[in-house]
């Protein structure tokens, strides 16, 4: 799978150019993932409606302030699923048991693999979508800046992700398979200006993995 | 007339889609549909009459999502749904009038992921499955149509609930992707295995594809299966429309194609999403009249994990790793006794690297509780190993344990001739499934001859097909005894061997190494008689995968038996062998603390077998292990080196430390001082967690590792019951961190003496101490100074 290496790296807490070893740990995890790795998605457009912080997306509903903020100007909106698939979670728990530098080295080359499969999968929605003169938002999580978690379970029953991708949330709303993503992606008319990186969308600036971080 | 009766005398017909009908009859989208069977059952008959009017045998009940998950925010109970579920599709056929049709209970997955992928315990699952079940059956459904499944544990708890609550016939499918496989990982070999052992009724699959796309995996199925096959595809692959899923097979289309799937072998056909009752009276219309292909009995003996099925006796020999037993291994024996799990799933782990198709897991110490240990080690091999497992243990409640909770069709290792063990292991093997270890002794031992181990043999399948067990659910073991005590006896286990092959046509095993007890040279004497049994017709060897010579006789004799094809395993394990360049000369003498420094494995533990030629353990500890970790973590906090190259580091210190311990015995100790960590309930991220533990574990602590989603009460009873200065907790979500500030609440309240170290990526300084944390560590080298303050010296 593609993933992209900077971003793995940052991912492991390594800084500057990596070692022999450093890359030859990320090429097995590399292959490993290539070897394991399912990766599934599933996206329903629907109309979204606005009335204050009450947002409808078809079968989805949430009364959510910054969901609201993030799909004001748009009429319509895709819901958004992706996942790697459980043989990662079992790869990386296997690993774990064995050698925990590999197994480090998988989640992190995942995390980034899982990002660039969803940026494709939305790049090729931008395209169906520049068609018709809209843009897409950047993706727009449960968990991150104040779009409560707890909106993932109707995110994943309007999209019948345990169906379609075998997808489900723990009772505290943790996405399972871990390597996972369900976002919200607003379509609006108007081109805005895109953040520098995804980090900036985030309001917690103290973050571990926050690209520059703000102290 | 019953349902059961009509099975492979004609083809049946099931109806299709349920939930895209009821939104045309007006249900709104997001509404839960199951619900509507109270509030309109009306509308929910009538689609069964157009289902029924569409000339179907079967009507599914309108409860795919009735389970206590699925319908938690609705108000309303399963069985309640259940019951009226049943009332309505009765009212349907009722109405209808004229020849028997039947109700089938439809269950679907619950929406949730079992452990240890997801939080669902597998008896939660069951329980959930078996209310609605029990008053589906209650009210007067015909059959149990078990469907969407897509994951074997959860599908394993489903037919459990099925079969232990009522009598009813169980038909089950599951949704495979394109290539074959579950969501989960499945295949369809491993979940045929699964679901035959658990003696469905009928098995298939629906959803997912359309008709042509399950076409070549209804032919691997029915090569596979010795049951009627159900399939209820959809009507083609879904297509996104303007927000709306469309599918594109049209009913004349459908039926087509389904009259060729009926052509091949599916005897039981029906529809899922995007069909109608015109795909439904198109389908039975087109194969009115054709008769059920006959199904032949494939006499297969297999065994499966969720995601393999292993089949025996069909060329190569299934090697089954041994190590797993405490018999003779003081330090596996104390893990037993302490919990500590972790280096028995790597020497799984490891016996898996070497080639080996299923592992024995053994538990049986007098003074442990074998029923949980067996039972906590299968669940946790399952969750790090594919490889079937084969559940070795004498105490039939151990085995039934063990065998519930078992995600796949397990070896069940073993019945003997005695009536005592029949009567207590076959029905455990009938209501769990499995492939039955039968052991030729009985009540008056072990015969001396031949003769009489074939005679306990015999006994053994009559007694079995008693309980509805055929030969090739059996693997007889005609056991091996030493040569050292009797001159005859590798020649008697030999020709129990051949005659057990040739003569009652079933498969064989036996534990080799056994043969060599008290001699000298086993290795020798194991690989050579290994190679003969395999010669005799022998299909599985319990063995010691490490042992010099037995990995390699298996190749041989599987290459020259002519099990492997062209030789391509064997060329795969030995073609590069005299290619391989030898390692540099720097490099094998490379001293202990570089190659730690450098986390070399292979050379870390080179140059620590070198560094015991010279110097006594602890002197080797001193002198270069503690002083390369110690350069290791100053690095690595001064910014030059790097969390993955510090992991490395650990790791070949891990490999060090485990050759130097084996040096010291007894002297190896407890360490210096134990640390509970966990990763708090709610959150499932264990990541940060596990490289604290492999660290700490460098630095000789020992760790109590309670895992992820841990209950405040667990961290509580564990750092009580050992008595921990320390305990580190993670997380990673902000969602669970106030998990994290009721955990530490717990321990203040019941080990009040505790120390409390926080981490996670959301984590501050400021935010641990708020939370009541003694300690917020940034990363695990902090974890470690932590971890050497509160155990200062020791």
């Amino acid at each position: 799978m593609k993933f992209r290496e900077e971003e793995t790296l940052r991912y492991l807490g390594a800084k500057g150019a990596p070692d022999e070893q450093t890359s030859a740990l990320l090429r097995d995890a590399a292959a490993q993932l290539d070897a394991i790795a399912a990766p599934r998605h599933a996206v329903l457009r629907v109309r979204a409606e606005l009335s204050g912080t009450r947002v409808t997306l078809g079968a989805f509903q949430a009364d959510c302030a910054a969901l609201a903020a993030h799909l004001a100007g748009c009429g319509a909106a895709y819901l958004f699923a992706a996942t790697l698939g459980a043989e990662v979670d079992r790869a990386m728990a296997r690993l774990a048991k064995l050698d925990v530098a590999r197994a480090f080295a998988l989640q992190a080359c995942a995390a980034s693999a899982l990002e660039c499969f969803c940026d494709d999968t939305c790049a090729a929605l931008a395209q169906e979508c520049a068609a018709e003169g809209l843009y897409l938002r950047p993706r727009f999580s449960p968990g991150y800046s104040g779009f409560s978690v707890v909106h993932q379970t109707d995110l994943l029953r309007a999209l019948q992700a345990d169906k379609r991708l075998g997808l489900a949330e723990t009772d505290s709303h943790m996405l399972t398979p871990l390597k996972s993503v369900t976002a919200v992606i607003g379509l609006c008319p108007e081109k805005q200006p895109c953040p520098e990186h995804k980090c900036a969308l985030c309001d917690h600036l103290t973050c571990n993995y926050r690209k520059e971080p703000q102290k | 007339m019953k349902f059961e009766n009509l099975l492979e005398r004609q083809l049946l017909f099931f109806d299709g889609a349920m939930g895209t009908m009821l939104q045309s009859a007006g249900l709104p989208a997001g509404e839960a549909p199951d619900v509507w069977n109270l509030t309109h059952p009306d509308k929910v008959t009538s689609v069964h009459a157009a289902y029924l009017e569409a000339g179907c045998d079967v009507v599914t009940t309108n409860t795919f999502g009735c389970t206590a998950h699925k319908l938690a925010r609705t108000g309303h109970s399963a069985p309640r749904i259940a019951t009226a579920a049943v009332r309505n599709a009765r009212a349907a056929i009722a109405q209808a009038g004229g020849r028997a049709r039947f109700v089938a209970l439809d269950i679907g997955p619950t929406g949730k992921l079992l452990k240890p992928l997801g939080d669902l315990g597998f008896e939660d699952a069951f329980c959930m499955f078996r209310e609605t079940i029990e008053a589906g059956a209650a009210a007067g459904a015909d059959l149990v149509l078990i469907e969407t499944m897509s994951d074997a544990y959860e599908l394993k708890a489903a037919v459990l609930a099925a079969k232990e609550c009522c009598t009813l016939p169980v038909c089950a499918t599951v949704t495979l992707d394109r290539r074959g496989k579950l969501l989960t990982g499945g295949d369809i070999a491993s979940i045929t295995a699964l679901l035959e052992g658990l003696r469905v009724d009928a098995l298939g699959f629906n959803c997912g594809l359309g008709p042509r796309e399950m076409l070549p995996f209804l032919e691997e199925l029915r090569a596979l299966s010795s049951l009627p096959i159900l399939l209820q595809p959809n009507a083609g692959l879904p297509r996104e429309v303007g927000g709306e899923t469309v599918f594109d097979v049209n009913p004349d289309e459908f039926a087509a194609l389904m009259e060729d799937c009926a052509r091949r072998g599916a005897s039981l056909l029906g529809g899922c999403c995007g069909t109608t009752p015109a795909h439904i009276r198109a389908l039975t219309k087109r194969c009115a009249g054709i008769a059920p292909l006959p199904i032949t009995q494939k006499r297969s003996t297999v065994a499966s994990s969720y995601a393999r099925a292993v089949r025996f006796g069909e060329g190569k020999p299934v090697l089954i790793g041994e190590r797993i037993n405490p018999t003779g291994k003081p330090r596996m024996k104390q893990a037993l006794r302490d919990g500590d799990y972790d280096s028995i799933l790597r020497e799984g782990i490891l016996q898996q690297e070497q080639g080996v198709d299923a592992l024995d897991v053994n538990a049986g110490l007098p003074e442990l509780n074998e029923p949980a240990v067996l039972t906590a080690l299968t669940e946790q091999l399952q969750a790090v190993t594919d490889l079937p497992l084969q559940l070795d243990s004498a105490d039939p409640d151990a085995l039934a344990r063990a065998l519930r909770v078992y995600n796949g069709k397990a070896i069940i290792n073993s019945v003997s001739g005695k009536e005592s063990s029949m009567s207590a292991v076959f029905p455990l093997a009938a209501r769990y499934g499995g492939v039955i270890v039968a052991l030729t002794l009985d009540e008056r031992g072990i015969p001396e001859d031949a003769e009489g181990r074939i005679a306990i043999a015999r006994r053994i399948l009559a007694r079995g097909a008693e309980y509805g067990f055929k030969p090739h659910d059996f693997l007889f073991d005609p056991l091996t005894l030493t040569i050292s005590s009797g001159s005859e006896n590798a020649r008697v286990t030999l020709e129990c061997v051949r005659r057990l092959h040739d003569e009652l046509g079933v498969c064989t095993s036996l534990g080799v190494s056994n043969v060599s007890f008290g001699l000298p040279a086993r290795g020798y004497l194991n690989a050579n008689f290994f190679a003969l049994a395999l010669g005799a017709g022998l299909s599985a060897a319990i063995l010691n995968p490490h042992a010099p010579g037995m990995m390699e006789a298996a190749r041989a004799c599987t290459a020259l038996l002519g099990a492997d094809k062209t030789c391509a395993a064997y060329i795969e394990a030995y073609g590069g062998t005299a290619a391989a360049p030898s390692p540099a000369p720097a490099q094998q003498q490379m001293s202990l603390y570089d190659a730690v420094l450098k986390g070399l494995r292979q050379p870390a533990q080179e140059a620590a077998e070198r560094a015991l030629q010279q110097k006594e353990p602890l002197a080797v500890i001193e002198e270069s292990m503690v002083p390369a970790l110690n350069a290791a973590g100053e690095r690595f906090e001064a910014g030059t080196l790097f969390l993955p190259q510090l992991l490395m580091c650990a790791e070949a210190a891990k490999a060090a430390f485990s050759v130097i311990r084996a040096h010291m015995g007894d002297a190896a100790g407890v360490g210096r001082g134990t640390v509970v960590v966990a990763t708090v309930q709610g959150d499932v991220h264990d990541i940060g967690k596990n490289i604290v533990k492999a660290l700490l574990e460098n630095y000789q602590f020992r760790v109590i590792d309670l895992g992820k989603d841990v209950p405040p009460e667990t961290v509580v009873d564990a750092a009580v019951a050992h008595g921990a200065r320390l305990v580190g907790l993670s997380a990673l979500m902000t969602t669970t961190v106030p998990s994290m500030r009721r955990t530490i609440a717990a321990l203040r309240e019941s080990a009040p003496g505790c120390l409390v170290m926080c981490g996670g990526a959301v984590l501050t300084e400021e935010y641990a101490h708020d939370i009541g944390a003694d300690f917020y560590v940034r990363d695990a080298m902090e974890s470690v100074r932590r971890a050497c303050e509160v155990y200062p010296g020791a």
